[in-house]
């Protein structure tokens, strides 16, 4: 039993409601008579046939079993290591840029040179970059970096300016 | 399967996305979570209809991502086994479906290709949409009616035969 042409017509028109045209399409399904008489109907047929399939790059297979064995990309979880890490680098930074640059008096330089450290460690405290215990033992090496850094410069200086007197 | 498969999804990207790297990016990234989640897909479904229903949220995740242009200029039309006279025509009826498909919406869009390129049955396009047939029947109507009207309305770039082919056919 297939579908009277009638029925086909409205069918490819969109005149049926959705029950009947869904119990045309299932017969369409299944009926490949009944569905090369419907294309047969169906105004932009020719259209459809003109248009030509894209051309899929040759390569997109190879590109896809290697986007699918690539190993899932890590998520870098911060560590206490690293973060200790970076909390010291930073008091110790700020204290070498202020006693390299620094050619005030010993002690305002060794003044700012920890105020420069502790700022950049709090500083890297408050931005969630290092956990409190960490900042705190950053900042306790920082000072340690710091105090061998203004021995070494007292050192330097003595060593390199004893005539200047 | 990537060999069996990668086609059809790459030829359904590009005509929803009308774009060659962006119908690229989402037929890769249709193919890597089918493979990926093999695992969750149902046996009862059919399995074509599981990876067009992935390749379908991709591509809208990638229109959403990017934005969709409707230009033309993205295909090669040219079908050098006609003769010149049915060339022109065939160009020109190709020419016409491709601006009017590409002024669909894209749930209207998604059925024509489905049905019209890549010959799914009208149960299979329902199965891919997660929709009962009789909603899916009622969408492929109102888009074929709509492409109809936009197809008599299209207007080709170039006289018909002087310009032909679509961008990319090689100059
Ligand atoms: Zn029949």
């Amino acid at each position: 039993m297939h579908v009277h042409d009638d029925l086909l017509r409205r069918f490819v028109d969109g005149a049926l409601d959705d029950e009947v045209a869904a119990s045309v399409a299932i017969h369409l399904d299944s009926c490949s008579r009944c569905a090369t008489r419907a294309a047969t109907l169906e105004p932009l047929a020719l259209a459809f046939a003109a248009v030509d399939d894209p051309i899929v790059p040759a390569e997109l297979p190879h590109d896809i079993l290697t986007a699918i064995h690539a190993p899932p990309v890590p998520v870098i979880e911060p560590t206490l290591g690293a973060e200790l890490g970076l909390a010291l680098a930073l008091a110790a930074a700020a204290a070498l840029l202020v006693v390299l640059t620094g050619d005030g008096p010993a002690l305002m330089v060794d003044a700012a040179a920890a105020m420069g450290g502790a700022s950049a460690a709090f500083g890297a405290l408050s931005l969630d970059l290092v956990e409190p215990g960490a900042a705190l033992l950053g900042l306790s090496l920082g000072a340690a970096l710091l105090m061998a850094l203004g021995a070494t410069r007292d050192l330097l200086g003595r060593v390199f300016s004893p005539g200047r007197v | 399967m990537i060999q069996r498969y990668t086609p059809s999804v790459y030829r359904f990207c590009a005509r929803m996305l009308r774009d060659d790297e962006d119908a690229r990016d989402a037929a890769q990234n249709t193919l890597v979570k089918v493979i990926r989640n093999l695992h969750r897909y149902d046996p009862e479904r059919k399995f074509s209809t599981w990876v067009f229903g992935i390749a379908r949220n991709t591509a809208i995740d990638e229109q959403r991502r990017r934005r969709f242009t409707t230009e033309l200029g993205d295909r090669d039309l040219a079908d050098t086994r006609s003769s010149p006279l049915e060339e022109t025509s065939r160009q020109e009826r190709a020419e016409r479906l491709h601006e009017a498909l590409g002024q669909l919406p894209p749930m209207y869009r998604e059925v024509l290709v489905l049905y019209h390129f890549e010959h799914f049955k009208y149960q299979e396009i329902a199965e891919t949409l997660e929709l009962p047939l009789g909603t899916v029947m009622n969408r492929i109507f109102r888009a074929r009616r709509r492409l109809r009207e936009l197809y008599e309305a299209a207007e080709l770039p170039e006289a018909p035969g002087v310009h032909g082919v679509v961008a990319g056919a090689g100059g």
